[in-house]
């Protein structure tokens, strides 16, 4: 889809003129009369965590799995890395990985050969070396030949995290990365991607229903309500400018009061 | 486990067949007719179990949102299901000659060079059993199966695509 001067001038004012890693423009998803996503623009520079927040239905997972390339939009467009998904899709999903906690690795491979086989799938050159250094990256070594089925959620989650890293994408989507660490695991895990997202430029996608976690990691939140992106900004500072104490009150206003907001 | 059915059923069958040579009438040889056989459904059904039961895999084991996120292409999927069946249904194969020729005295040698197309066949989804002249046919209607299998598939995978149902087909919607 091509971009007009000004949607291009003003993207790449938004992300402090580097393009950005993902671009949705106008993303709409419909089934028969009702709107899952309702025609949502917005875009994640390098190096940017960005958090999805919305209440449950509000179209977050929906979203994921479009740019994810699992759910075709009805229409409107998915750029990641300046590539149109709909058009090259292996080359844009090359530059993308993902972390859910309702996606785990299969439980009957032992969790080097998940990483060995899912590194294959995403072409990782020297497969070997980046499984030894996401194991040891991820303090995976000691479940290196169990089986995935049989590790904790945490322990499982790890896993993903570790998979999600393998081919080291420019776009990384994290469904409720911590939904099942512990506090501190959580806090090491969220330390450890914002490093990442510094160091090699990645552009984060992150939902999570922890709004202390989203005040501490993400750049930017988009607030999603029945579709629609309702609110959008720093989220140390979105819940004063609407009148609100914290991010978990905002939250609540947008599950319970979308119009209001909408209209003020 | 790959080698542990093939094992059973060349057992099972080769007891079977020893018992009847005992019982029947003289001169006639249960273990080509009846053992052979058996091994050479058994091979046509380990086949076609193949490429079901890794696809199943995938499906039991919610694996679809990981698999059809990564850039791996539909043509690519449908050939490592294939080729995984090929791969443990060719070692099935010889784990059964093996132990049959051992234990019971068949010899697929005796069948002729006839046994090749007959396997290669069988291999192609059993569409027929036949000699040199039906190969050709056989080969056309199987290749013919196979390309309407791929497009099916390709047509059921963009319909999961546009109403999101492999996106669905996870553990978020499931448990």
């Amino acid at each position: 889809m091509a971009h007009s001067p000004d949607s291009a001038r003003r993207l790449e004012g938004a992300s402090g003129g580097r393009p950005p890693i993902l671009l949705v423009e106008n993303l709409r998803k419909s089934y028969g009369a009702i709107a899952a996503v309702d025609g949502i623009s917005f875009q994640v520079a390098p190096g940017e965590i960005v958090g999805l927040l919305g209440p449950n239905g509000a179209g977050k997972t929906t979203t994921i799995n479009m740019i994810l390339g699992v759910l075709s939009p009805t229409s409107g467009a998915i750029r990641i890395d300046g590539l149109d998904l709909a058009r090259r899709r292996c080359e844009a999903l090359q530059r993308t990985n993902f972390a859910a906690v309702y996606a785990p690795p299969p439980g009957n491979l032992t969790v080097s050969q998940n990483l060995r086989v899912f590194g294959l799938m995403y072409g990782v050159r020297d497969v070997g070396g980046r499984v030894e250094a996401l194991l040891a990256e991820f303090d995976l070594v000691p479940f290196r030949d169990t089986k995935t089925g049989v590790l904790s959620s945490g322990e499982q989650t790890r896993v993903s995290l570790a998979k999600a890293m393998l081919n080291r994408p420019r776009l990384l989507l994290l469904d409720e990365p911590t939904a099942s660490l512990d506090p501190s695991v959580a806090r090491d895990l969220r330390a450890r991607i914002r490093g990442i997202a510094a160091h090699e430029a990645e552009g984060v996608l992150w939902t999570s229903h922890n709004m202390r976690e989203v005040e501490e990691v993400c750049d930017r939140v988009l607030f999603l309500s029945r579709g629609r992106v309702l609110l959008e900004g720093d989220p140390r500072t979105l819940p004063r400018e609407h009148g609100r104490a914290t991010l978990e009150d905002l939250f609540i206003a947008v599950a319970r009061e979308p119009l209001a907001l909408e209209h003020a | 486990m790959i080698t542990l059915r093939p094992r059973r059923v060349a057992a099972i069958w080769g007891f079977i067949t020893k018992y009847l040579n005992a019982v029947a009438s003289p001169g006639f040889d249960f273990v080509p007719l009846l053992l052979g056989a058996v091994l050479l459904w058994d091979f046509f059904a380990r086949v076609m179990q193949g490429v079901t039961m890794a696809f199943f895999e995938d499906v039991w084991s919610r694996n679809f949102l990981n698999v059809f996120a990564t850039p791996i292409t539909t043509g690519e999927y449908v050939s490592g299901l294939v080729l995984s069946s090929v791969f443990t249904s060719t070692i099935g194969l010889a784990v059964m000659v093996v132990m049959a020729a051992a234990a019971f005295g068949l010899s697929f040698v005796g069948y002729g060079v006839a046994i090749v197309p007959a396997l290669l066949i069988l291999f192609l989804f059993g569409i027929a059993l036949g000699t040199w002249p039906a190969l050709g046919w056989g080969a056309l209607l199987a290749v013919s199966a196979i390309v309407l299998a791929s497009w099916v598939f390709a047509r059921v995978f963009r319909h999961a695509i546009r109403t999101g149902l492999v996106a669905r087909y996870s553990a978020e919607t499931v448990s």
